[in-house]
């Protein structure tokens, strides 16, 4: 029986291999110009977060002292040596730029981790039990989508006695699930009642297993949609909060703290303002256009 | 049909709860530690802290405080700021005019760029004009509004010397034409990318070549039969992105300093005064709400094929 179950599985395999669906999805992928600009961006906002250290050319932090305190290249324009300019405390924007990338990725992929989690679990149990359980998670699920996003993202910093960007990890992350938990929940309802569940759930196999096993493995191309999709969202959030100052905090180059101290200095140095804001849109715009392009390449039927 | 407007209309009520109960808790549940002390400061007054203690009932039993605050939010009472004393709803009352004249001013520029946006690429489809629109929606959609309003302060306030670089100026337009630009953009990127792809969808169906068929001009057909069929989800899309709008509008404001919600909201946060954090969190969300059903009843006007089951 064993053995037989593992050689349909080797002649399933061999032949998903010809034709999966992944590959077939990747060559709709490659087609798409917009995509593949954007999975373009990806990478390289990937390699600039990875590869900070090596990029950047001076500490985002810290600017070099002269003497007695005293910072020489305090608020010089673009130049050859500074391409970005220079901040109050004399340092490299260009280089507060390059480690800007890595807060931002780094929030995208923890909140949408956190989100993941809860959205799967959540939904998992909604969708699996039914009932007065469901009811409660899909309440929970229309109250939370009722706020704008990051209305709800400033209630939640408000909890916390310091902002900073571990708590912007955990105030994004916990509002982040309501769509992967609905995802889930309606992947749950529909394979339920299938044949291929009941045989797995009379051999014995638990319900995380079953989750694991086959919920999740069918709901993938949604899932990575949305979550792809919830990187630049968070990304977005998280310097919005930083520029109201209830996120990320100086002197932790946060492309939102650089454009709050850009404001401050608008009306003599505007130099500042530019680099951070142009560094937001292309990451956003990148991760978006991928997230565009999977949903179209995963599922031609899905839509806006 | 009425019977349809009044289901979806309670619907809405158990919504608003939720609201407000998440806001409770994470207000004065969650937050470790007395919200007054957090809110007064390391060197409050003791018995001051304790007379707002008293006067808020805040020693009584959660559920008890609970069940206080969700009454006093059907009867408006909103509770009192720790910060000015005053009754949060008033506070909430005198800011929301300009927020709702931002939000409005922004949904309008929206429209009007984005719908015609979208006309004209879906029109032109595959045009040079259809490419330079949807280059710039997707922009659009990727740019912070709060960054757009600084480019726009650097450009018109601070180069042209145009426009004022923020503030109210007592009402008027002058003031209001950046901040609602720097909102309604985004939106209008939406929008136009909306009305595109539903007038595209549109334009192949039998009605409208019947309607050039019987030689009617073309602006007929695009704005009689076409626009009108392709304007439903383009409301829709209004509709939901109300939520990133008013958002939106809390950073539109702190950039222009804008007496609105969303600035009151920020301030609140940062000197933790929780009771105003709650009424403003609570009033914004439920403007999204009571927007969103006021979308979803309009669709029976819009398309009657849509019926009332």
């Amino acid at each position: 029986m064993k053995a037989q179950v593992e050689e349909e599985q080797e002649i399933k395999q061999i032949s998903e291999e010809a034709h999966s669906p992944w590959h077939e999805a990747w060559k709709r992928l490659k087609k798409n110009k917009l995509a593949m600009i954007g999975l373009g961006i990806t990478t390289v906002l990937l390699i600039v977060a990875i590869f900070a250290p090596i990029i950047a050319p001076y500490n985002p932090r810290y600017a070099p002292v002269i003497e007695d305190g005293k910072v020489e290249l305090s608020l010089q324009g673009p130049s050859w040596a500074h391409p970005f300019g220079t901040d109050k405390l004399g340092r490299d924007i260009f280089s507060r730029v390059v480690y800007g990338a890595r807060i931002s990725l780094m929030v995208g992929l923890i909140t949408q981790g956190i989100a993941l989690v809860l959205g799967i679990t959540l939904g998992a149990i909604a969708g699996y039990y039914g009932g007065l359980i469901d009811e409660a998670v899909s309440y929970l699920i229309q109250v939370f989508l009722a706020f704008p996003f990051i209305l709800f993202a400033i209630a939640i910093m408000a909890v916390f006695s310091e902002p900073g960007v571990d708590k912007v990890f955990l105030a994004l992350g916990l509002i982040s699930w309501p769509p992967l938990a609905r995802i889930v929940r309606g992947q749950v309802m529909s394979i339920k009642e299938e044949e291929y569940i009941e045989a797995a759930q009379s051999l014995g196999a638990s319900d995380f297993r079953i989750i694991v096993k086959h919920v999740i493995p069918n709901s993938l191309a949604p899932i990575i949609v949305t979550v792809t999709l919830g990187v630049a969202g968070a990304i977005l959030a998280e310097a919005g909060l930083s520029f109201l100052g209830l996120g990320t905090q100086p002197p932790r180059p946060s492309w939102g703290v650089m454009l709050k101290t850009g404001q401050e200095y608008i009306r003599s140095y505007p130099y500042m303002i530019w680099f951070p804001g142009l560094a937001i849109m292309i990451a956003v715009m990148g991760i978006n256009l991928l997230g565009d392009g999977l949903r179209d390449a995963l599922d031609p039927k899905m839509k806006d | 049909m009425l019977g349809y407007i009044l289901r979806k209309t309670l619907m809405v009520v158990p919504i608003l709860i939720g609201i407000a109960t998440i806001t409770f808790l994470l207000n004065f549940v969650f937050v470790p530690g007395d919200p007054v002390r957090i809110s007064m400061g390391q060197h409050a007054d003791p018995e001051t802290i304790e007379m707002i203690r008293a006067e808020m009932g805040l020693d009584d039993p959660l559920i008890v405080q609970y069940g206080r605050f969700i009454g006093g939010l059907f009867k408006g009472d909103f509770g009192k700021s720790f910060t000015t004393r005053q009754p949060v709803l008033d506070m909430v009352l005198e800011r929301f005019p300009a927020t709702a004249k931002l939000a409005l001013a922004a949904t309008i520029i929206s429209i009007v760029l984005g719908v015609s946006a979208g006309i004209v690429s879906a029109v032109k489809s595959n045009s040079f004009l259809d490419y330079f629109f949807m280059t710039f929606s997707m922009l659009g959609i990727s740019m912070p509004v709060y960054w757009l309003g600084l480019v726009l302060i650097v450009v018109f306030s601070l180069n042209l010397d145009l426009l004022p670089a923020g503030g109210y100026g007592s009402g008027s337009l002058r003031y209001l034409i950046l901040p609602a630009f720097a909102l309604g953009f985004r939106q209008a990127a939406k929008v136009a990318r909306m009305t595109r792809s539903s007038m595209l969808e549109v334009i192949d169906k039998d009605y409208v070549k019947t309607a050039r068929a019987k030689g009617l001009s073309e602006q007929i057909v695009v704005i009689k039969h076409a626009l009108k069929n392709a304007l439903i989800p383009v409301i829709t899309v209004i509709g939901t992105q109300l939520g990133y709008l008013l958002g939106g509008a809390v950073l539109t404001e702190s950039v222009f300093s804008w007496p609105g919600l969303g600035r009151l909201a920020v301030n609140a946060v940062l000197k933790r005064d929780f009771p105003l954090i709650q009424g403003t969190v609570i009033f914004l969300a439920a403007c999204f709400v009571l927007v969103n059903l006021l979308v979803d009843l309009s669709y029976g006007l819009l398309d009657p094929r849509i019926r009332y089951d």
